[in-house]
């Protein structure tokens, strides 16, 4: 099974560096970038169910649609393509208002606070 | 005439009296009842005076037949003498009861005795009855027997229908006295009671029936009993035959009963006292209500001349006043007897802050006789001429005939002044409270945003912080030519993007610290032009229409860079977010308000999805439209600054129709400050 993982965050420098300490830990075999939420939602709701990947590391601040925007877009997205997914919360915000909305929310499986630690990574890439 | 003391005596007498008569009968025409001319004789002499005596002188002898009579019987039986002597009762018809009279002689035959008959009827021919008191002598022949009875009678109808009157009366005295409802008593001089009434027990509490006459000591105290007896003194030696007296008497019961005693004395035919009627009237309660009312009325009394407010009493009518208290004396500086002369205007000076004081009050006392009761402000003026601020209260009195006006003054001068300072005071804390209100507003405004700050810096500083090191680890996993290459243009990128944002965060802190530090007058229309004038070249390409109207408010005071940033992003926003297809219209107004002066900045752009990005929209590094050159700074720096002038700022937007972004100031934002 294809370990597939969606990395959605506007900041290139942390896309370019996740992507390769990821790569580097061999802890997935295809990994997506996405600048925001709505290119991110357009792709799963485009994307068939085989494809899809099974974990999104998503940030909170981007521009059009942020974290937040994308989680209700999300709900709107076809039941069998959530069943499998998991989705990490990732941002340099210790706002507790932030943390503590990520931590309430039903989607989203753990909020990480950048920067990633490796051992972190391997962690929640345990496919 | 003669008196009859034995037989002999009698016997002498009777035959003297026959004598008498039987030689005065030559001298005395009968027939005529004439008095003959003067007889010289005794004999004669003693006739006369027999014949004339008012008695009645008749006898009778054993058949009942009249052997003399006097002209007093005579006139009684309404016959000429000669017409009576030799004839009986039946045959005269003197009398109705001839039998009865016939009995008593009879017994006076039998019996040889003289006879006293206290009280006789005789019924007249005529059918009246008379009274008479009759002796009855027996008069003796030689022999010794009685052969004739001579009665001498006196009448004494009339005192006997006098006892009958007098008896009459005395039952209804009795009865007037038994069934009064005052108590009498009858008492003698000693005080002990002879009579009394059913009233008198009931009043003491005693049972009528049962109860001894008793004493009046056992019922008074001392002093009552003293006073009493001194006045019963001169009673008796008539001084006085009647007086009155307050006694005090306490029943058996122990009850005390306040009565008005009436004594009469009464005396004798010589005028000696025999005995005192006293007629008590019970006005225990009576005097009680009195004591009461004097009670109320000297507390009332008290009440009044110790109140600390003055009062006066005015007669309307008249417009004097009648009587005014302690404190009013003081008040005024007006004894009591001047203010009896002094009329309402005595005591005002000629004008109060809302008119003329005579006419004032006039209206003032009307309204109150009509029943109103008034309290207002009034300027009074006292007898030295100075002035004081009072507080007058009216109230009609209850008089029944009399218009009394009851006027309470109270001195306010002290209150009005004290009212003033603590207005002051009040209206100074007031001020600082709302000062202090509003610096806590702005402490809170300032906290939260402080801690957003911390929050935005925070988050704004770790990324880039966090690319840094994320790109080092990189380069030395794997420390080649072509990574070191790749790093250096990396980080060239992420010092940029490091550098603009401490200057943003920079930018914000200096609003935060700053903004007290200038103040000037700012005229918005310059505002607008230089506005315009930076933007030129973008509202060339838009073909911007840019509309403002300042007539309302042309200036405002504060820092001037910071509204001319606030109008310049508001307007380059407006600008940037056009529709591409349509000239861009910008509405700028500004109006006062009750409370607030506003600023409007309307466009009809792209306009934002609020539901989406509301929250956001004045967030630092928050941007909503792709391909815009925008950074997500302009209105985070802008609400920055709006909050430290004091303002806030709100949206409204609708996609692509357009946006509304609305700037309240406080009011203070117009004034210069000191």
């Amino acid at each position: 099974m294809m370990r597939r993982l969606a990395i959605i965050d506007d900041d290139t420098i942390f896309q370019f560096t996740t992507k390769v300490k990821i790569e580097k830990l061999n802890l997935a075999d295809e990994i997506k970038i996405f600048g925001d939420g709505e290119q991110i939602f357009q792709y799963l709701n485009e994307t068939i169910l085989a494809d899809l990947p099974s974990i999104l590391l998503l940030d909170i601040n981007m521009p059009i649609a942020d974290g937040w925007d994308f989680l209700e877009m999300y709900e709107s997205l076809d039941a069998d393509k959530k069943e499998n997914m998991k989705i990490y919360m990732l941002s340099s915000s210790i706002n507790p208002v932030d943390v503590e909305k990520a931590d309430a929310h039903p989607r989203i499986t753990k909020y990480i606070t950048k920067p990633i630690q490796d051992q972190v990574l391997q962690e929640i890439l345990a496919f | 005439m003669y008196s009859i003391n034995s037989k002999t005596e009698l016997a002498k007498g009777s035959q003297f009296l026959r004598r008498l008569l039987e030689s005065g009968k030559n001298k005395i025409d009968h027939k005529q009842d004439v008095i003959p001319p003067a007889d010289t004789s005794e004999a004669a002499y003693y006739a006369n005076i027999i014949q004339f005596i008012p008695h009645l002188i008749y006898g009778r002898d054993q058949n009942g037949v009249y052997t003399v009579v006097n002209q007093a019987f005579a006139d009684f039986a309404g016959k000429k003498i000669h017409e009576i002597i030799g004839k009986t009762d039946k045959e005269l018809m003197i009398f109705l009861n001839p039998d009865q009279i016939r009995m008593t002689d009879e017994s006076l035959f039998e019996k040889k005795q003289k006879r006293f008959i206290p009280l006789e009827p005789f019924t007249e021919s005529s059918g009246e009855l008379y009274w008479f008191q009759t002796v009855k002598n027996p008069v003796y022949d030689e022999a010794g027997e009685v052969t004739e009875v001579l009665n001498i009678s006196t009448d004494i109808t009339k005192r006997v229908e006098m006892e009958q009157r007098l008896s009459q009366s005395e039952i209804r005295y009795r009865s007037i006295f038994e069934n009064n409802y005052s108590g009498i008593i009858v008492i003698d001089k000693d005080l002990s009671i002879h009579t009394k009434n059913k009233a008198f027990d009931a009043l003491m509490g005693e049972d009528h029936e049962a109860s001894n006459d008793g004493d009046l000591k056992s019922y008074v105290n001392e002093t009552d009993k003293r006073d009493l007896l001194d006045l019963l003194n001169g009673l008796s030696s008539r001084n006085y035959e009647f007086f009155d007296i307050d006694v005090q008497l306490t029943a058996n019961d122990g009850r005390k009963i306040d009565t008005i005693c009436f004594v009469r004395g009464l005396y004798d035919a010589n005028l000696n006292f025999t005995e005192a009627v006293i007629t008590f009237q019970d006005v225990t309660k009576v005097r009680e209500q009195q004591k009461q009312l004097e009670e109320s009325e000297e507390r009332f009394r008290t009440i009044v001349e110790n109140a600390t407010e003055a009062l006066l009493l005015l007669d309307f009518d008249q417009k004097k006043y009648v009587d005014a208290n302690r404190s009013a004396e003081t008040l005024f500086g007006y004894s009591r007897e001047e203010f009896r002369n002094l009329s309402f205007g005595d005591l005002s000076p000629k004008g109060q802050a809302n008119g003329e004081s005579v006419v004032l009050g006039e209206d003032y006392m009307n309204r109150a006789i009509s029943g109103e009761r008034l309290v207002y402000e009034w300027e009074v003026r006292r007898k030295d001429g100075t002035k004081l601020i009072c507080e007058v209260r009216l109230v009609k009195l209850p008089y029944p005939d009399r218009n009394i006006i009851r006027t309470s003054v109270v001195d306010i001068t002290d209150r009005k002044r004290a009212e003033r300072l603590l207005n002051n005071e009040k209206r100074k804390l007031q001020e600082s409270n709302k000062e202090l209100i509003d610096l806590n507003f702005k402490l809170g405004n300032q906290t939260k945003q402080l801690q957003e700050f911390a929050y935005i810096a925070s988050h704004n500083l770790r990324s880039p912080a966090g690319n840094i090191r994320a790109l080092l680890d990189f380069y030395q996993a794997d420390p080649s030519e072509e990574n070191l290459n790749f790093l250096l243009e990396k980080l060239d990128v992420v010092a940029t993007d490091l550098m603009d944002t401490i200057n943003d965060l920079a930018e914000v802190v200096k609003i935060k610290n700053e903004v007290s530090k200038e103040h000037t007058s700012i005229e918005l229309q310059k505002v607008m032009e230089k506005v315009k004038d930076s933007l030129s070249e973008a509202i060339k390409n838009k073909n911007a229409v840019i509309n403002y109207d300042f007539t309302g408010v042309e200036k405002i005071y504060g820092p001037k860079t910071y509204v001319e940033s606030i109008f310049l992003n508001l307007t380059s926003n407006a600008i940037k977010y056009s529709k591409d297809d349509v000239p861009a219209i910008i509405d700028i107004v500004a109006e006062k308000t009750e409370n607030h002066f506003c600023i409007t900045v309307k466009d009809n752009g792209l306009g934002i999805d609020l539901k989406k990005h509301g929250s956001k929209l004045f967030g630092l590094r928050k941007t909503f439209h792709r391909d815009k050159d925008s950074r997500g700074v302009g209105l985070f720096i802008t609400k920055a600054q709006v909050e430290s002038l004091g303002g806030t700022i709100k949206v409204e937007s609708e996609p692509n129709v357009g946006s509304s972004f609305m700037i309240e100031f406080p009011l203070s934002i117009l004034e210069k400050k000191q």
